[in-house]
């Protein structure tokens, strides 16, 4: 085929460039290699961390990823040659797969009731989504890049949001395990010292070791944000396929209440209910997934709409389909693009609304690491010009919430593109 | 349908969603399990003053004459009284509004005049660099908590810089000018007090721009799609073939069309506004409504957080009432 | 007679997802003072492309990749971007604000769709002031106002509309306009793109009437470009007829229609149906229009040409004299 392109990973020269992308390459590689210098940041951080940490476990947790990366990429490799050559078919190759994912899981698992009793769930978690990561980007180095060849920038915009967001959960889901002191502990270090070695990001005023705490601050925002996006869409876009889909006094009924909670400033009903309801991450969630019901509601309902209408839905109406095979077969997986794109979005506003929160002193408990506190007490000081308690902390914060708004602009043109040009 | 029956329409639709918006507010402010009034005395306190303070607020009322008083009191414009003092609610709000509304004028401004600014350099030259990275600079100003970025320009201009002033909303050792709007910097102007205008614009300055930064993505997007669309229509290249400059071009014939859509924006806006205003207010100790009501919380003075939510939210639903009307005047579409 | 136009290998290339499209593709042209001439194809073969890269604005994502193009410059003009001297200029050095005082000063273009072409914001008397404005800054408004109504006037058009917006007129007086506002700054040179096309025939013949009038009067050149063959056997002195990017064949209007060289203009002229011969079957030309990603060695138009020879499919004839005195590229004439 003329004016194909062949992609030269770093390793190995495989992966092709459809022709058509060869006009877009030159951008599409600049944000390719910006997407792989993200990668390798990210790479370079953990296993700093983990080989300066306080507990001893944390060059093996880091360790223990890229071991599992490794292996799970020379699977790859082997089966992709394989099914090349001929001598294995595609399904056995994607099964063979399948198989060393599982069992390596698996030798994870015991592995960590040798080596830590504690928490192997957390474990496991933290070295499967770490190594899943870090074997996505060396298949990217390795083999070019898959979305590339259809939707090009976008797709790596997503891509480059997911990596970040994938960064900072692992990052967070092995921090006991990576932080070189024990972020709550005070005094490790003397007050409000700057950065500087033995302490790269400076202390707070408590004394206490500000790199651990922003490694560590991530847990709550986190656990918030996971929460009350589940809420939320669970709430939200069922409410919002029964109310268009039924019609009627009720649509009217329901849409109604939905308007007024979304006339509401967000942060000023969150505040209201997070204030009745007391501090507490499960509360925190509550009242930021209460603002935010009424997006789905809109979107779903939008979505189902403009669905209902049209003809070959109609044409399963005419043909006797039940509402529930209508709604599962036709309307629901139209209306899951954009639901994921608002989820993304979601995400990001979640976190940029319970940081406001913390700040307003409706946050979580004090006593476990939390950007959002960092970044509230450390306000205090900044008159005395103590740049860097602020800073870090909110530096990563954008960072996550930059994570989830990117992996929603590129989802939302991979998954709902518009015709240009 | 005709111009005055959708006006009609539209403020008909209005009434039951401020009674279901003020139902809301005084449920949510009643789902703590306890007792308000207890809640509100850490300390603890006399059975004689907690029996004193359940009658003045009314809260020893059943549930349902709480709220037909509630309604009733806020038709009369009657916001109810503070847990703290007794004083009414609606005096609070009348003397701290003005301040934010000063400065979420202010904010606004900045926020358009920024994001429609950038917006048109960015859609002249179509996913260039320039392109590019004022979109990207649109997405990353989104994620930025309005608060965290207060601090760092407090951190820069106030403290290191020392240009402005980190907070307060005026200088307490000049005289304020005399009272007309409520707005400082209007008043000054007003009575002719240029050194007033200065103060206050000194102060306004940080928090506006705060503020103001982190709303300008939207119009930014919103600018750049219809610049977009616009400069591809045929009088534009029309008008190009005719020899007419670009700065004819890019403002006379395309910038033109773009806004109506950012003037609905803007309304559609004032909500996100408003939420950021209560942050920013804090971060820069601006006496306004918003930080009144971070006040209040600390307090747990409940009675002054349900007024306050109250008026936010009837202020928000009549603001876009008003836009969605002024479009439907404007818009020859819908006029017919 | 003197030359006007020269162009010499002008390729216009568009960059898409698709692969890079050679809009136009090696065109090599003379253009005489005050000849007509008709460019003619089918739709997408690069006449539009063409008249829009002689006035460097070709549509984005297109842009000029090579070639010259020459223009004889009656007046001296002065301007932003430096002084643009009398005689043959290469249009592709000057800079951005030189092209653009040319622009309808010396060069007009007229659009195909006057229903869009006019600022629908801005009524008729503004765009002439605009037009006069944009060329001489120090130009009066009422000077320009007065200039409008004469234009008007000489166009048919009475003066007092020059209040009017264009949404009052009709299809065929905007297209009237739009030939004044071409014309106002009495340029040499005026290229018309499909300009009767989405009128009806009454309205065209009246236009072309007018035209031919305003270009005895005016002495201008013109550039008529269209797929109407019926218009040009009526207005045009010469024709070139393009098919995918590239000239086929030039000669006088009499020359091309008694005898045709270029297969393609053959069966082009085959295809339009004869009043005279009404038992005439319609013909079509067989094959599909091709893909212009995808310039193949030899001559574009070898998969649908009856006369296809061996040499047609590997080697790209080039234009030649003809036994008619025009040119002709086909390997048919060039002894191959």
């Amino acid at each position: 085929m003329t004016g194909d392109k062949i992609v030269h990973g770093i390793f190995f020269s495989v992966g092709v460039l459809r022709n058509g992308v060869r006009e877009r390459s030159r951008k599409a590689l600049i944000a390719l290699a910006f997407v792989m210098v993200l990668a390798f940041s990210l790479i370079v951080a953990l296993v700093g961390f983990g080989l300066n940490s306080s507990s001893q476990f944390g060059s093996q947790v880091v360790g223990g990823t890229f071991l599992y990366a490794i292996i799970m990429m020379v699977t790859y490799v082997l089966q992709k040659r394989r099914v090349a050559a001929g001598r294995a078919k595609r399904s056995v190759g994607r099964l063979i797969l399948v198989i060393a994912c599982v069992g390596v899981s698996l030798a994870v698992v015991l592995l960590s009731f040798l080596i830590m009793p504690l928490r192997p769930i957390v474990l496991l978690n933290a070295v499967l989504i770490g190594g899943l990561v870090l074997t996505f980007v060396l298949i990217l180095i390795y083999d070019g890049h898959p979305i590339l060849k259809e939707r090009g920038t976008a797709g790596l915009i997503a891509e480059a949001g997911l990596l970040i967001v994938s960064g900072i959960v692992y990052m967070t889901a092995v921090s006991i395990w990576i932080v070189p002191y024990d972020p709550t502990k005070l005094g490790v270090g003397p007050q409000l010292l700057p950065p500087s070695p033995g302490f790269p990001l400076g202390t707070t005023y408590l004394g206490q070791d500000l790199l651990s705490r922003t490694i560590a601050g991530g847990t709550i925002m986190l656990e918030v944000a996971i929460l009350s996006v589940l809420v939320c869409f669970s709430i939200g876009v069922p409410l919002g396929l029964a109310a268009s889909f039924r019609g009627g006094l009720w649509d009217r009924g329901v849409c109604l209440l939905m308007d007024s909670i979304y006339a509401f400033p967000g942060l000023v009903l969150a505040i209201a209910i997070a204030a009745m309801l007391g501090p507490g991450v499960v509360n925190l969630a509550l009242a930021i997934a209460f603002v935010y019901i009424p997006s789905y509601f809109r979107v779903v309902r939008s979505q189902v709409l403009t669905v209902k209408e049209l003809p070959y839905v109609e044409a399963a109406v005419v043909m006797g389909a039940r509402n529930r095979e209508i709604l599962l077969r036709y309307i629901l997986p139209n209306i899951l693009p954009s639901a994921i794109v608002l989820m993304s979005i979601n995400f990001a506003d979640a976190i940029l609304t319970a940081a406001g929160l913390t700040f307003v002193g409706l946050g979580p408990p004090v006593d476990v690491p939390d950007w959002g506190w960092d970044l509230t007490f450390g306000w205090g000081y900044l008159i005395s010009g103590a740049w860097w308690v602020i800073t870090y902390p909110g530096l990563m914060i954008v960072l996550l919430a930059l994570g989830f708004t990117l992996a929603g602009e590129g989802l939302n043109e991979v998954l709902t593109p518009k015709l240009k040009e | 349908m005709s111009l005055r029956s959708f006006i009609v329409s539209r403020v008909l639709l209005t009434i039951p969603m401020i009674f279901v918006l003020l139902t809301l507010v005084f449920v949510i402010l009643r789902i703590i399990p306890g007792d308000p009034a207890l809640l509100h005395f850490e300390r603890g306190v006399s059975p004689e003053v907690l029996a004193e303070f359940r009658a003045r607020l009314g809260l020893d009322r059943p549930i349902w004459e709480q709220y037909v008083n509630y309604i009733a009191g806020l038709f009369r414009g009657d916001f109810g009284l503070s847990m703290q003092d007794y004083s009414p609610i609606s005096q609070h709000i009348a003397i701290r509004f003005p301040a934010t509304l000063e400065l979420t004028i202010y904010a606004m401004l900045f926020a358009v005049l920024l994001g429609v600014f950038l917006g048109v350099k960015s859609s002249k030259r179509y996913n260039s660099t320039r392109d590019v990275s004022i979109r990207l600079f649109g997405i990353v100003t989104y994620a930025i908590p309005v608060f965290f970025l207060g601090m760092l320009l407090q951190l820069v201009f106030s403290v290191w810089l020392g240009w402005f002033p980190s907070g307060l909303r005026f200088n307490p050792r000049y005289h304020l000018p005399p009272p007309v709007t409520g707005l400082y910097t209007i008043d000054s102007i007003l009575a002719g007090d240029f050194y007033a205008f200065l103060i206050s614009f000194q102060y306004l300055l940080l928090p506006s721009v705060t503020l103001g930064t982190v709303l300008c993505g939207i119009f930014i997007r919103l600018t750049r799609t219809n610049m977009l669309e616009t400069l591809r229509m045929d009088f534009v290249v029309a008008g190009e073939a005719r020899g007419l400059s670009e700065g004819t071009i890019t403002y006379g014939y395309a910038l033109k069309n773009a806004f109506l859509p950012i003037m609905t924006m803007i309304g559609l806006q004032f909500a996100a506004l408003l939420a950021g205003a209560v942050l920013t207010e804090t971060t820069f100790s601006w006496p306004g409504l918003g930080r009144y009501l971070i006040d209040r919380i600390y307090y747990r003075d409940y009675t002054a957080i349900q007024g306050t939510v109250v008026f936010f939210g009837i202020l928000v639903t009549l603001v876009t009432l008003v836009v969605d009307v002024l479009y439907a005047i404007i818009d020859p579409r819908i006029r017919l | 007679m003197t030359e006007l136009l020269r162009i010499r290998d002008l390729s216009v290339v568009y960059k898409t997802r698709r692969g890079t499209a050679y809009g136009v593709n090696g065109v090599s042209l003379d253009l005489e003072e005050n000849k007509t001439l008709g460019l003619a194809g089918e739709s997408g073969c690069g006449k539009s492309t063409l008249g829009r890269a002689i006035i460097r604005l070709v549509p984005y994502p297109g842009q000029i990749a090579s070639g010259e193009i020459s223009l004889n410059i009656e007046r001296e003009i002065l301007c932003g971007g430096g002084v643009i001297r009398k005689g043959m200029t290469n249009l592709m050095e000057l800079n951005d604000e030189q092209m653009r005082s040319l622009r309808g000063c010396e060069i007009a273009y007229i659009f195909q769709d006057p229903m869009t072409s006019l600022n629908p914001m801005r009524s008729i008397g503004k765009h002439f002031e605009e037009l006069m404005r944009a060329h001489d800054p120090t130009v009066k408004k009422e000077a320009a106002v007065e200039r409008a109504k004469e234009i008007l006037e000489g166009l048919g058009i009475s003066p007092e509309r020059v209040l009017d917006y264009p949404h009052q007129f009709s299809g065929g007086m905007r297209q009237r306009v739009m030939i004044g506002l071409g014309l106002a700054l009495q340029p040499k040179l005026l290229i018309a793109d499909e300009p009767t096309t989405s009128l009806d025939v009454i309205v065209e013949a009246q236009i072309l009437r007018q035209v031919a009038e305003l270009k005895a009067k005016f002495d201008l050149t013109m550039i008529l470009i269209t797929h109407n063959l019926g218009v040009l056997a009526q207005t045009a002195d010469s024709i070139a007829i393009m098919y995918a990017g590239r000239i086929v064949e030039v000669a006088d209007t009499e020359s091309l229609f008694e005898s045709p060289q270029h297969p393609y203009t053959q069966a082009l002229l085959e295809s339009v149906p004869d009043v005279s011969k009404p038992e005439k079957r319609l013909t079509w030309i067989p094959g599909a229009p091709p893909d212009l990603t995808r310039p193949i060695p030899g001559c574009m138009y070898n998969p649908r040409c009856p006369h296809v020879m061996d040499i047609c499919k590997e080697v790209n004839p080039q234009l030649v004299p003809s036994k008619t005195g025009g040119l002709v590229a086909c390997h048919l004439y060039d002894g191959g």
